[in-house]
């Protein structure tokens, strides 16, 4: 019997983190052994890859590349009780076993399983955060989990009811009079995973964790559960017919609305970055409505969101958990790498020419041109536009104090995650035909 | 030849990185190599024989109808990357000694912007398709926002950025639905109006407005000029080239670029002349209420930079590019003759606090003098013959708004001679120090000065520039020096010159009115910050709510979804 790529991952992914919280005691003293062990584990997990379908791969190169970013953060991370590192770095490696399985799963059964893993170390990770915000986001973020993963199972239930089984639905296997079921099963099913994407109007908990989560933990929470989200969701609508494609395109429509105007209100980075968080739910919602062009745009559009939002938070990581108000940027000990990777960062979420966010949010805008017309495309195109307003406020500030001061980032700065994810935000940059070759090939 | 040409954009990059790396006796120096040899590499192409070039990199962006990296060097490109080369020269050494007193590491950062203005500029110019006229677009967007930001403990400086960065970002939309709306496989700059690519519902006239409104905010046309004015709060050198030569040229480019495709939307067509009169007028109206130097200057650009939209509308794409290069030279002389008083009396820019610097600063007197007699069109210098060919073709199109661009050279002689004569002649209102200017400052007035002068005979009478361009800009007709039409208008840009000289006598430091700018800017930004604010405020934090809202945000759109 042969064992399937992915799932030959996650084992490892398991045993990896297993073998990190048994020799806790040891690793909290060494963190070289415990970055050591937890890269290897990554490493070793991404070689099944090579056997993996398109799909398989695409999602275990980027949830274990964010993996890997999250792994060299995890010195940086500002802890409520510091000798829980390897615990951090154990639940990294689960949560990236759980975000693979809801990817790649065989079935509906094993993504909810996934789902719940993935959402449960996010949970445990942010909670693990120093001081009182970072618990109570995580203990909201539980609770609303909860909620929704309850519809998730309840629509699991009546696609099970509709279709007999729990392998991933297609309206064609469905007698007429039961499409509604089955509809409503998949509709159940995908606000579910949306959980995860944080679309409006299930975004609540995730902006919380986004904002108080210590930055080095919250960037990787971000990056592995939208890249899982978006994979599983291009999975259900393939065959869902007409109706769950349109919703998304409205809550996505919504969300860009609504994560745009929220950010333009925010005077704290950690919170608009949330916010904004929220708006490219929203570009990714509506690509994964607009039919094959645009689910390999939204594949695309995450690989890229994903690799520039943990470029951000790294570059935020070490500075301490508190909230950096935007009228405090000037003040902040910056350095100039930390200055270059937030601002690399900023362009790209900004989506100015030639910086990776912008061909993704071009790709979409194409898709959505041609799947739902140009009402859905102005929208969006005036929400991307209007986010150069946000993103790029702070800039102006980071570059002074760097100017003023020329001191350096400080002792916690973790260069080599932010080295890393700015090489490959650069990489995208140049070449972006080839990301989105591989995600049409992934997800057609 | 051709190659180069192509490869024009990444001219002035070792210049930048040299910059940055600190290399040069003097921070800025080591740039200085990078539009020279851009002057020289156009200049040598438009002089040899001029084989257009194209480089074709397919499937770059795969996800668009036409994604190619998609570079094109032809003698449109090429004029326009002369000109950008020949004022950014001038403008570099210009900035050395303009520069100087700033702390060395800001003349670097002052001068790695530059740096990467010149390639994002020369990038937009040699885009084939409008993919890669995008980043251009972008780059120098971004570019002028960066730079009108340079004094960031100034205040004002960073609310002007944004107001320029905001008119951009509308202007940027509009062209990335333009790229992403057009059938697939088109996006050539020169295909646009094929029958092919214009199969979408709208047709010629949904693209080719797409395209105006992109043009109208990078040129400050209509409702979308309430950026150029506060882009002044940046260094003058950076008024001169981005923001009186090159970059808010860019729409007109643009519009030259893709003529065709206007001339396949007439009503497309009258709109854009329509609102270049208008903005002529307005910009030449509003001239006259400023109380700033700089500000004088900067609306005097929204009104020729109108010149130039209502060539492009009359159908007279030629006419518009030889007002776009005589411009550049007249323009950038101005500003930095401006830029010059401006650095003697230590940054005062107030016309009330400036008057009777004739006899102090000799060399910026002569200079402004040049750049404003050519710019009110006095027979025979280069803005005579350029708008002369913008009221000939207005003549043949459109009768009624050609009058009124007519009429419009009085008002530019008016607010000229305000500008010049409250300045330079009458009584010195206080007695501030005078520094007197570095050579540095004033050696590159003089081929500015040059150009004001002569750039006009590059047409007439043998017909250089329009041979040179061929039919990249349009189907040039000859340009003939002194029509009636165009030597009356001359004569009475010179009259309202001096009428303003003989009033200005009279009423030397009359108070002034200043112009409320960008009004409904500022309201639509108000409306917006406060739905943001009461919207952010719906995120209480409260935990029953969320847990509420999300049962009921699943329930409502499971409903709606079985509903469709």
């Amino acid at each position: 019997m042969s064992v399937p790529p992915a799932l030959l991952s996650v084992a490892i992914l398991v045993v990896g983190a297993m073998v990190i919280l048994t020799l806790t005691s040891r690793l909290t003293r060494d963190s070289t052994a415990l970055g050591t062990i937890g890269m290897l584990t990554l490493v070793v997990a991404a070689l099944p890859s090579v056997a993996g379908d398109p799909l398989s791969q695409i999602a275990l190169f980027s949830i274990l590349g964010a993996a890997a970013i999250a792994m060299l953060l995890v010195p940086s991370a500002e802890l409520h009780v510091t000798t829980q590192r390897p615990e951090v770095a154990a639940l990294v490696l689960l949560g990236s076993a759980g975000a693979v399985v809801l990817a790649t799963a065989g079935d509906l059964l094993s993504a909810a399983l996934g789902l719940e893993t993935l959402s449960l170390s996010a949970a445990v990770l942010i909670g693990l955060g120093r001081g009182e915000r970072p618990l109570e986001a995580a203990f909201k973020y539980f609770v609303l989990s909860a909620i929704t993963f309850a519809a998730l199972i309840y629509g699991l239930g009546l696609i099970f009811l509709a279709t007999g089984s729990f392998a991933w639905p297609s309206l064609a296997q469905v007698e007429a009079a039961y499409h509604w079921v089955l509809l409503a099963g998949v509709m159940l099913f995908g606000l579910g995973v949306s959980y995860e994407l944080a679309v409006v109007p299930l975004h609540w908990g995730a902006l919380d964790v986004y904002t108080a989560g210590a930055p080095a933990l919250a960037g990787y929470v971000m990056a592995a559960s939208k890249v899982a989200a978006v994979l599983a969701l291009g999975r259900l609508v393939v065959g869902a017919g007409a109706p769950p494609p349109a919703v998304l395109i409205g809550i996505g429509l919504l969300s860009i609305v609504w994560g745009t105007l929220g950010a333009l209100a925010q005077r704290e980075l950690r919170r608009m970055l949330a916010y904004s968080a929220v708006a490219n739910a929203g570009f990714l919602a509506l690509a994964l409505g607009c039919g094959a062009e645009g689910r390999a745009a939204a594949v695309f559009y995450v690989e890229i969101y994903a690799l520039t939002a943990l470029l951000v938070f790294a570059a935020l990581a070490g500075r301490g958990p508190g909230p950096l108000g935007l009228a405090d940027v000037p003040s902040e000990e910056w350095g100039a790498t930390r200055a270059l990777g937030l601002a690399l960062g900023l362009l790209s979420l900004a989506g100015i020419p030639p910086a990776p966010g912008f061909w993704a949010k071009l790709a979409v805008l194409a898709a959505a041109w041609h799947a739902a017309g140009w009402g859905p495309t102005v929208v969006a195109a005036v929400g991307g536009v209007a986010g150069v307003l946000y993103y790029l406020r702070p800039l102006p500030d980071v570059f002074a104090a760097v100017r003023a001061d020329g001191g350096g980032p400080g002792p916690r700065f973790p260069a080599p995650a932010v080295l890393l994810a700015g090489a490959a935000v650069v990489f995208l940059g140049l070449v972006p035909g080839l990301a989105y070759a591989i995600a049409r090939l992934a997800i057609g | 030849m051709s190659g180069v040409l192509l490869w024009a954009w990444a001219l002035t990059l070792p210049g930048l990185v040299l910059t940055g790396l600190g290399v040069g006796r003097r921070p800025g120096s080591a740039s200085l190599a990078g539009p020279g040899v851009l002057l020289v590499v156009a200049v040598t192409w438009l002089l040899g024989s001029r084989t257009a070039a194209e480089l074709r990199q397919v499937d770059w962006l795969p996800f668009l109808p036409d994604g190619a990296f998609h570079l094109r060097g032809d003698a449109l490109a090429a004029v326009m990357l002369a000109v950008l080369g020949f004022v950014s020269l001038c403008v570099y050494v210009y900035s050395l000694a303009y520069m100087a007193d700033e702390p060395p590491a800001g003349q670097r950062r002052f001068f790695m912007y530059l740096d990467f203005f010149v390639a994002s500029m020369a990038i937009l110019v040699l885009a084939g398709n409008l993919a890669v006229l995008l980043i251009g677009w972008a780059g120098v967007g971004l570019a002028s926002f960066l730079l009108i930001s340079f004094w960031l403990d100034r205040p004002g400086t960073l609310g002007a950025g944004l107001q320029a960065l905001a008119a951009n970002a509308v202007g940027d939309a509009a062209l990335l639905v333009a790229i992403v709306l057009v059938p697939a496989g088109c996006g050539d700059l020169l295909t646009l109006q094929t029958p092919a690519c214009l199969a979408v519902p709208g047709g010629a006239r949904l693209t080719a407005s797409l395209l105006l409104v992109a043009a109208a905010a990078k040129s400050a046309q209509g409702p979308l000029y309430f950026w150029l004015p506060s882009a002044m709060a940046g260094p003058t050198p950076i008024s001169a080239l981005i923001h009186a030569a090159t970059m808010v040229a860019a729409g007109v480019y643009l519009l030259v670029r893709t003529n065709a495709l206007l001339a396949a939307a007439p009503p497309v067509a009258v709109a854009t002349a329509a609102l270049g009169v208008a903005t002529a007028l307005g910009g030449g109206l509003a001239s006259l209420q400023q109380a700033n130097f700089k500000r004088g200057l900067a609306y005097s650009t929204v009104s020729q930079l109108g010149y130039m939209f209502a060539g492009v509308g009359f159908g007279a794409p030629f006419a518009a590019i030889f007002h776009l290069v005589t411009h550049a030279s007249f323009k950038a002389l101005l500003f930095l003759s401006a830029g010059v008083v401006i650095h003697a009396r230590d940054g005062e820019e107030e016309l009330a606090a400036l008057g009777g610097l004739r006899r102090a600063l000799p060399g910026a007197y002569a200079a402004f003098l040049v750049g404003s007699l050519a710019l009110v069109g006095l027979p025979g210098l280069s803005g005579a013959l350029s708008k002369d060919a913008i009221l000939d073709a207005g003549e043949q199109a459109n009768l009624l708004l050609a009058v009124c661009l007519f009429g419009g050279t009085f008002l530019t002689g008016l607010y000229i001679g305000r500008l010049f004569f409250g300045v330079f002649h009458g009584p010195r209102p206080d007695e501030q120090p005078i520094h007197h200017p570095s050579p540095l400052l004033l050696w590159p007035l003089v081929p500015l000065a040059v150009g004001a002068v002569v750039a006009g005979y590059l047409e007439w009478p043998a017909g250089l520039l329009s041979s040179a361009l061929g039919e990249t800009a349009g189907h040039a007709e000859p340009v003939r020096f002194a029509s009636p039409f165009g030597f009356f208008a001359g004569l009475l840009g010179v009259f309202g010159f001096a009428l303003s000289g003989w009033r200005g006598r009279e009423q030397a430091a009359e108070p002034v009115r200043v112009g409320t700018d960008a009004g409904w800017v500022g309201a639509v930004a108000r409306r917006g910050y406060g739905l943001a604010d009461r919207l952010a405020a719906i995120h209480s934090g409260r935990l029953g709510r969320y847990a509420l809202a999300s049962v009921f945000g699943i329930a409502i759109i499971l409903l709606i979804g079985l509903r469709a």
